[in-house]
């Protein structure tokens, strides 16, 4: 059997050539987009979602497909993406879906659900919903530090 | 120059022979670095509207059909943009690179995605594309680890990029501080409250 043992969304993942540690690098729960923003728009920002998956029993290895699903504020869902988890040679697997943008449809809270199945299964079993917040918020770029604040803010 | 006009002498058959005696990676774009019209691109993309501009024009480009059997022959074109991108709006650099991992028949293209895409991870091989790329690294050779490290390179949406919806990088941060907040903030949150809230415990 497969669990999941963690999933989160980061700007970044890397992982150490020595250690084989993974450094997730700022983890992101909201997007801020300045007002204006016109939608559906393409931000431009680099996500990287990570996922965890280990054998059950430790001394078993088994096969199983994994599925990220993107939900919308107004309940659409995305086209999944799928990928395979293959524990047969590994105790455990790091899987990170790099994403160089995101495509807004609207503000409101998004959901990135991961399901699994094992292999010859059919049913999805959901393992995590992980919310993630897109607001247009006044001074986007400030707060990112690329620009000053105004003074007395 | 104008953007076309520079990325008229990048497709261009001269240039791509010009540096197609590269070997590797560096070289080509040693190579590309001494071309005028590099020069002229590299100046044009520090203006971000020229640089969206440059990201459809290319993805429309990798969208037409040519004859399947043979190499694209904007390949080292492709590549260049990429690598220009990369040196003046990374972001949008990697936008490309993700859209180029799962184009057919370039060879030069994709290694220049691959180095712009698979960052933090060693070694990246791809082994599939579809609709999306895998880049991993896994075994880890005599070393022994119990960790296999798969890397997806999710290709992002087309059709917004071709349509130039493609917000400034600037746009956008990622804090959760709602002291800028324009919308009415949640329960009994205040101007100054986080939408976040971390616990630290000492045991």
């Amino acid at each position: 059997m497969i669990e999941h043992a963690w999933s989160l969304i980061c700007t970044k993942c890397v992982t150490d050539p020595d250690s084989k540690n993974v450094t997730l690098v700022e983890v992101v729960e909201q997007l801020n987009g300045a007002p204006g923003t016109v939608f559906p728009v393409m931000a431009p920002f680099q996500t990287d979602f990570v996922s965890t998956w280990y054998r059950s029993d430790p001394t078993q290895g088994a096969r199983a497909t994994g599925r990220i699903t993107v939900h919308n504020p107004d309940g659409t869902d995305r086209e999944a993406t799928q990928f395979a988890i293959d524990l047969t040679a590994f105790y455990r697997a790091h899987v990170v879906i790099r994403s160089a943008g995101i495509g807004l449809m609207a503000t409101g809270v998004y959901f990135f659900v991961v399901d699994f199945r094992l292999d010859g299964q059919q049913a999805w079993q959901t393992v995590a919903r992980i919310p993630f917040t897109v607001a247009l918020v006044e001074g986007a770029a400030q707060l990112r530090g690329l620009e000053p604040r105004p003074a007395g803010a | 120059m104008s953007l076309y006009t520079a990325l008229q002498e990048v497709e261009s058959h001269d240039f791509a022979a010009r540096l197609g005696v590269a070997n590797n990676l560096e070289m080509l774009f040693a190579l590309a670095e001494q071309e005028q019209s590099v020069k002229e691109l590299l100046a044009l993309l520090q203006n971000g509207d020229e640089a969206n501009r440059l990201l459809s024009h290319v993805i429309s480009l990798l969208r037409e059909q040519e004859d399947v059997r043979y190499l694209n022959s904007r390949d080292v074109a492709v590549a260049v943009c990429i690598w220009a991108l990369g040196r003046t709006q990374p972001a949008l650099a990697r936008l490309l690179a993700s859209e180029v991992l799962s184009a057919p028949r370039v060879w030069w293209a994709r290694r220049a995605a691959i180095e712009s895409a698979g960052g933090g991870f060693i070694q990246p091989a791809v082994v599939a594309s579809s609709s999306y790329s895998v880049v991993s690294t896994e075994g880890w050779g005599d070393r022994g680890s119990q960790t296999k490290d798969v890397l997806i390179v999710q290709e992002p949406g087309t059709e917004l990029i071709r349509t130039g919806q493609v917000s400034s990088p600037n746009n956008f941060s990622t804090s959760t501080d709602s002291l800028r907040s324009l919308s009415e903030l949640p329960g009994e949150m205040t101007d100054g409250s986080s939408e976040s809230e971390t616990l630290t415990k000492v045991v």
